[in-house]
């Protein structure tokens, strides 16, 4: 198979769409538009889960080399996909399949640590959940050591977690880089609160985007731990009781928020929360009412939670500027800003929208 | 809260204090015998406390200390930048100092800092609560003889914490820096060998000053540069 690589566009000059659903227009601009699109009142929940070295090698019981990619971390379990031999320069779905493994065999990773398999997938047996015994300092000081980031087969060079994280990565809860949030520089950041834009956090444990296995990749997105402070909860709930707008910054904010309302539409917080939601466009908006993210293909699971933003006709005219405008898609390239009608019926809506 | 340098000297101390205090407590040093005692010690006494042996001055170990460290306590609220090397000793004139030399000290004492200040400040910023405490000299401002690579670099980590606290001021971060004055350490010894070491501060004594000094926000605000031992000890 040639050679398919694709163009990093540096965070500097990350170009952004930004569809506008109520005024049905469509617009590219440098990224740092983001800043005047948004006013007093709104706010922007981002990500703040670093991108652990998930990427790991392990040996079985049987001597056979494997590679793990690790995801929610929970105290002494983690979850985890297992590839077969081959590394991170072929995809995935070009790698030939890893030996079966079964619950109560075990996994070696480096000299000091071992997995024990405590649970296998009944749709696909390449996903596992791991206990290790190990005190969770050597199981971290381990992933750190012998980790590396999960790394994109279109790109020339393996690249330093450096390259993975946010601005404001926090807890290494992410499989992969929150990617939607890479452009965001301080720069940004500070010139949306000094708009009187919110900007909060939330921790969601972003899983794998892709496993290379049919039977598992039409799993993803599992569920997801998340983390929502209490400081987060009362400012979405204030924008959402005044008809602002509440951005998404990233597909897995958005799987977070829609997951923490309750019956009376208030965000809750949470120190253990579960996004179990997968997001379509059959999918009730509660929460969010714009997602940033990056440009998507129609062939991607994000493209479908796009469909809870967009009208299908939009969305199809959002992709023809996209590919028009040669905006790059994947991890490392350009974004969009979707901006659906705000979360609010009646007179608040009325009063600040119509 | 998270302390480099923390297997000796004055790091060694604030780790003390702060387990007695029962805060959860990260440890960064690069010598493992003497960080693994330390925190062997601090735990028998029921303290939360993790190592992470590491040297600041490695670029490829700032994920990893700031990673380890959060998911092993949490989000970082105070991030205390106290490794810190003098370079060569016996201390020598500037222009004796080679320039391999100078970069090396620039790498631990600056470098390395501001890079694990990047790690760990954005969350700080988006929690809206946070301190950063650079652990300075006197020869930041003072221009000793011989001690130009060290108080280049102390100089210069103090003015990064100046420009950092202007262009954060007012998201509830504070960075500060520390002057401790002169104290009882093998730091100290291997500069000033000749020094009589009855005529120095014990580290215990400047650690407990610095706690003071960090819950005394208004006598210590963003951006400034405190000595500690304006913080008296009632006891």
């Amino acid at each position: 198979m040639g050679a398919f690589v694709m163009n990093i566009v540096p965070r500097e000059q990350v170009r952004l769409l930004t569809v506008d659903s109520m005024r049905e227009t469509m617009a590219v601009t440098p990224f740092g538009a983001l800043a005047e699109t948004l006013g007093r009142g709104d706010v922007l929940v981002v990500n703040d889960a670093a991108t652990l070295p998930a990427s790991i090698a392990a040996t079985t019981g049987r001597g056979e080399s494997v590679e793990l990619r690790l995801f929610d971390p929970h105290d002494s379990e983690w979850s985890a996909i297992v590839l077969g031999p081959g590394d991170w320069r072929q995809r995935t779905e070009d790698r030939p399949p890893p030996p079966v493994l079964e619950a109560g065999s075990c996994l070696r990773i480096g000299s000091a640590l071992e997995a024990r398999i405590v649970g296998t997938s009944t749709e696909s047996s390449r996903l596992l959940r791991l206990h290790f015994e190990a005190p969770a300092e050597t199981v971290w000081r381990t992933v750190y050591q012998r980790g590396a980031p999960v790394q994109y087969a279109y790109r020339q060079h393996a690249e330093s977690l450096w390259a993975f994280q946010n601005v404001y990565a926090s807890r290494p809860w992410a499989a992969e880089h929150v990617s939607a949030g890479r452009a965001l520089t301080w720069q940004q950041v500070l010139a949306l609160r000094s708009r009187g834009v919110k900007v909060v956090a939330l921790t969601e444990g972003a899983g794998l985007s892709s496993s290379g296995h049919a039977p598992l990749d039409a799993l993803l997105p599992l569920p997801e731990r998340y983390e929502l402070p209490a400081l987060t909860a009362m400012v979405v709930n204030a924008a959402l009781a005044s008809a602002h707008r509440v951005v998404a910054v990233g597909t897995s904010v958005m799987r977070a928020l829609e997951s923490a309302v309750d019956s009376s539409g208030q965000v809750v917080a949470s120190n253990d929360g579960r996004a179990a939601l997968v997001i379509d466009g059959t999918h009730r908006r509660r929460v969010v009412s714009a997602l940033l993210t990056g440009i998507h293909s129609p062939q991607e699971s994000h493209y479908r939670l796009l469909e809870s933003l967009l009208r299908p006709g939009l969305l199809q005219a959002a992709s023809d500027v996209a590919r028009r405008e040669a905006l790059q898609e994947h991890e490392a390239g350009d974004a969009m800003l979707v901006l659906a009608p705000p979360i609010a019926t009646g007179e608040v809506f009325r009063a600040r929208w119509l | 809260m998270l302390i480099t340098g923390a297997s000796a000297g004055l790091g060694e101390a604030l780790a003390e204090a702060l387990a007695e205090r029962g805060a959860a407590v990260v440890l960064v040093a690069r010598r493992a015998g003497p960080l693994e005692a330390l925190v062997t010690k601090l735990r028998a006494t029921g303290a939360r406390v993790h190592g992470i042996v590491a040297d600041v001055a490695d670029k490829e170990a700032t994920w990893r200390i700031a990673g380890e460290a959060q998911a092993l306590v949490g989000p970082i609220d105070v991030l205390v930048h106290n490794a810190s090397t003098l370079g060569p000793v016996p201390l020598r004139l500037l222009l004796d100092t080679d320039c391999e030399d100078l970069e090396a000290v620039l790498q631990t004492n600056v470098v390395g800092p501001f890079r694990l200040t990047k790690a760990l400040v954005g969350p700080m910023v988006m929690r809206e609560r946070g301190t950063v405490v650079q652990i300075s000299s006197d020869a930041a401002v003072e221009a000793y003889p011989t001690w130009g690579a060290y108080g280049a670099s102390k100089s210069a980590a103090d003015h990064l914490t100046r420009v950092l606290a202007a262009e954060l001021k007012g998201t509830g971060v504070r960075l500060v820096s520390v002057d401790p004055g002169e104290m009882r350490t093998q730091m100290h010894h291997d500069a000033m060998p000749d020094a009589d070491p009855a005529t120095l501060t014990p580290p215990r004594v400047v650690a407990q000053r610095l706690l003071r000094m960090l819950d005394d926000e208004a006598a210590a605000p963003s951006g400034a540069r405190v000595s500690a031992s304006a913080w008296a000890l009632s006891s």
